[in-house]
């Protein structure tokens, strides 16, 4: 069995999302554990919210508009590189979160995840999008706004309950570019 | 001064005017200023998956297509002053010249007699921070009187055909095109001070509701902000309340 075959198969192992392999030849036997199933040895990864840009004006005396502040910290199992039985194969397998991106709430409003209440969502975890889908809408002052995507990829998580206030730059969906 | 708005697209039957804007716009860039508008809505939509009551012969259904990009997002409420305006004009001219019973429900409703004969679906498409499309429904009921609690008609006497809502169409896109040029030279102040001059209780006081509370306060309608809130003077506090802040009670 050639390297790269071994390298290719730890990549076909890491993307499966299965947690243990184990192939056996006349000349090879290989063992491949993606930690997947490790929770001791899952490192969490927090996404900060970045300081959202308050557009709301300080007026002259009590302001009612209740703000409220979303700070959502996203704790993702970064999987960690295990060392296998047998022949000495290392794989790192599973996400690696740096390489995740946001799409964030261009105004202040209310959060909707599907087009009206009695239809589905636009999109769930796990889901495809391609750059220029709705993914939501924002709504400010009864005026609905559909937000289109910026970037392809996977959503790995929704950041914001259905129908609760978002603020300004607010990431609402986490993605997976790759 | 514009001169686009002519388009007017009429379709026999459908479910919703704005639905049927927003499916057009998915393959095609109609002209700015299109309006559909259809002799029967089966699935007239209001807010929230809320139904648009709308009875064939009496109820006017519109919606209009706009590329308003050049609006940053913040002053994007001026577009429900724009399209509020426009309908007001219209039922103005056509029931109230003399400004008497019709005016403003802050955002965007039109009451006559204090009782709702139009609302206002405004939705629209963003991308990279700018709207590429803003879809722009209008229904008015001009009658016969419904069962709905708080709902107006112009009444009986109108029975509109299909000219008839050609007409109508005509006309709000004419006012439409006059304010649309206002907001595209920036001239917000100037919306603004006409909004308020047809605003429900502008400068009097209003009994309201905050949003979960049940009991009643009174205070001053101050009009909208630069952000399209109300500013409400209760006591010597003034508070400003986005659309789901507030009841107001007529």
């Amino acid at each position: 069995m050639k390297l790269s075959e071994i390298q290719d198969l730890i990549k076909f192992v890491s993307k499966s999302g299965v947690s243990e392999v184990e192939l056996e030849t006349k000349e090879i036997k290989i063992t491949i554990k993606t930690g997947k199933s490790q929770q001791s040895n899952t490192t969490p990864v927090v996404i900060q919210q970045p300081t959202p840009v308050q557009s709301v004006p300080v007026q002259q005396q009590v302001v009612q508009a209740p703000v409220q502040q979303h700070v959502p910290s996203v704790e993702a199992p970064k999987t960690q590189e295990k060392q296998s039985s047998g022949n000495n194969v290392q794989t790192s397998a599973g996400s690696d979160e740096s390489k995740y991106v946001t799409i964030k709430s261009p105004m202040i409003g209310t959060f909707y995840r599907s087009p009206s209440p009695d239809k589905p969502p636009f999109v769930n975890v796990g889901d495809e999008i391609k750059q220029g889908q709705t993914v939501c809408i924002i709504e400010a002052m009864k005026l609905f706004n559909e937000i289109e995507s910026d970037v392809s990829g996977r959503i790995v998580k929704v950041l914001v309950d259905n129908a609760t206030p978002v603020e300004y730059d607010q990431p609402l969906f986490l993605v997976d570019p790759s | 001064m514009i001169s686009y708005f002519d388009n007017i697209i009429y379709i026999d039957e459908l479910d919703s005017t704005n639905s049927y804007a927003t499916n057009l716009l998915k393959h095609h860039k109609p002209k700015e200023g299109t309006v559909i508008i259809t002799g029967n809505q089966k699935k007239g939509r209001g807010v929230h998956g809320n139904q648009w009551l709308f009875v064939q012969g009496y109820s006017f259904a519109g919606t209009w297509i706009l590329y308003p990009d050049f609006l940053v997002l913040e002053k994007q409420y001026l577009l429900y002053v724009l399209a509020t305006l426009s309908v007001y004009d219209f039922l103005a001219e056509k029931i109230d010249k003399n400004h008497n019973n019709l005016y403003i429900k802050w955002p965007n409703d039109i009451v006559l007699n204090s009782k709702k004969i139009s609302g206002i679906l405004i939705e629209n498409h963003i991308k990279k921070n700018r709207i590429m499309s803003s879809v722009m429904g209008i229904g008015i009921n001009m009658g016969p009187e419904t069962k709905f609690k708080n709902f107006g008609t112009l009444g009986k006497e109108y029975c509109l055909k299909k000219s008839d809502l050609k007409e109508i169409a005509s006309n709000i896109s004419l006012n439409l095109m006059k304010y649309y040029d206002l907001l595209t030279k920036k001239k917000f102040d100037y919306l603004i001070d006409i909004y308020h001059n047809r605003l429900l209780n502008y400068h009097k006081n209003f009994e309201y509701l905050r949003n979960g509370k049940h009991q009643k306060e009174i205070g001053v309608n101050l009009g909208i902000d630069e952000f399209g809130r109300l500013k409400v003077k209760t006591g010597n506090e003034i508070y400003l309340f986005s659309d789901k802040e507030i009841v107001q009670i007529v």
